[in-house]
């Protein structure tokens, strides 16, 4: 399944909270608890892109889960 | 739901067999297993076959299935607890057992989130323990099977391989949802707050819980986008000058006390779902669910109860279980 590029706006609104999703895949809440508390110490343009770009490249690599394909649909349509 | 309690002979056989096991129960039984295919943690509370058991005479047994392609047991320290990610498998799930209160529990309490390929692979697991009336008499342990050493410092962990066709999924069931209360926040990461942020207002944490009159049977409760996730209070002798707890809590996280819950039995059941039992390859449930709730909770269930739980992280008052999924195509 494609994964949207890395510089799909909505990676970074996910990271800041601004887009919400009722995601399937615990880890991601997991991944995503964490990039947000990172972002949040420390809320630096640099920052916030390599929190996005972590959870797309997680994204990327399980994207033939099937909780994963869901939450991508879920996400991107 | 099938036997999960064995005894000492069984388990011996079974290791004999060429069985890969993952064990929980009493010090003394573990320590005169033979070597095989195995890692185990102490602790002598389980959910069994017929609901909450204590014993010290009977050794909870996973075994693996027979399509589980390759296991490679690993032993941890504190140094070298930070690539237990790197080192999964491409395709499996790694299963870590760490004792309570060593340095290595601390650390990867705290440091977890930080390790490099967090959250990329499954890894599940518990916090060893021993029965409450020997806290701070015996030591909580976890056992290298191929080596039949036993560890009161360090980790160790099952690093299982599955075939492409399968896949580990992780799952948590947690009956505390966040409360209507105050916004709690932490100006450090760790076990022990002094201070907090109150609604965005610094003060001591300490008497805060003691002015409001915070329930500690009930967590404190993070929303991790949709997961919950618990931070359980530590009693300890009032009055206190810092507030402990079983596992860190993290800065730029905002906590809420947990709602009561009314029927904590029945809302584990609602929450398990259906069908769930005949499908988890493997479970564990906190030792505190298991004294407030009663009977642990789960009606389908089984597992060791433990002094922490690990889903990718820390956890507390949390049941975790993993299951195996097929795919219908190969990863």
């Amino acid at each position: 399944m494609r994964v949207p590029p890395a510089n799909d706006p909505l990676w970074t609104e996910i990271v800041t909270g601004k887009a919400r999703c009722d995601f399937e895949f615990l880890a991601i809440k997991i991944l995503l608890g964490t990039l947000g508390r990172t972002w949040a110490k420390n809320p630096s343009p640099v920052i916030l892109r390599e929190c996005a770009n972590e959870l797309r490249e997680f994204f990327a690599q399980n994207a033939d889960l099937p909780s994963v394909r869901n939450d991508l649909k879920r996400l991107f349509g | 739901m099938g036997k999960v309690m064995y005894t000492f002979d069984e388990v011996r056989n079974r290791i004999a067999q060429g069985k890969k096991l993952l064990l929980a129960g009493d010090e003394s039984l573990l320590r005169k297993l033979p070597p095989g295919d195995w890692v185990a943690g102490t602790i002598p509370y389980f959910m069994a076959e017929e609901g909450s058991l204590c014993t010290r005479d009977k050794i909870y047994v996973i075994e693996l299935p027979a399509f589980a392609l390759d296991v490679e047991i690993k032993a941890y320290d504190e140094e070298t607890i930070p690539k237990v990610n790197a080192d999964a498998p491409g395709n499996g799930f790694s299963v870590i057992i760490i004792p309570a209160k060593c340095n290595t529990h601390y650390s990867f309490a705290l440091n977890a989130p930080s390790y490099e390929g967090f959250a990329q692979n499954p890894l599940i697991g518990w916090v060893s323990g021993v029965h409450l009336d020997d806290l701070d008499k015996i030591t909580p342990k976890v056992f290298n099977g191929v080596t039949t050493e036993a560890l009161e410092e360090g980790a160790v962990v099952m690093h299982v391989t599955l075939p492409r066709d399968k896949v580990a999924d992780i799952g948590i069931i947690n009956i505390f949802e966040q409360g209507e209360g105050d916004d709690i926040s932490f100006l450090a990461d760790g076990f022990s707050a002094k201070e907090a942020y109150i609604n965005g207002k610094k003060r001591n944490f300490a008497e805060y819980v003691s002015e409001k009159r915070l329930d500690k049977r009930l967590p404190l409760v993070a929303d991790y986008y949709g997961a919950m996730i618990n931070t359980s209070f530590q009693e300890g002798e009032e009055p206190e000058e810092e507030v402990r707890f079983y596992a860190p809590v993290f800065s730029g996280v905002r906590y809420r006390h947990a709602k009561p819950v009314k029927d904590p039995i029945g809302r584990f059941a609602a929450m398990e779902p259906a069908g769930i039992g005949d499908r988890v390859l493997l479970s564990c449930n906190c030792i505190l669910n298991y004294l407030y709730v009663g009977s642990g909770g789960t009606t389908e269930i089984t597992g060791p109860t433990t002094f922490g739980e690990i889903a990718y992280q820390l956890l507390n008052q949390t049941l975790v279980y993993l299951r195996i999924i097929d795919l219908p195509y190969e990863r």
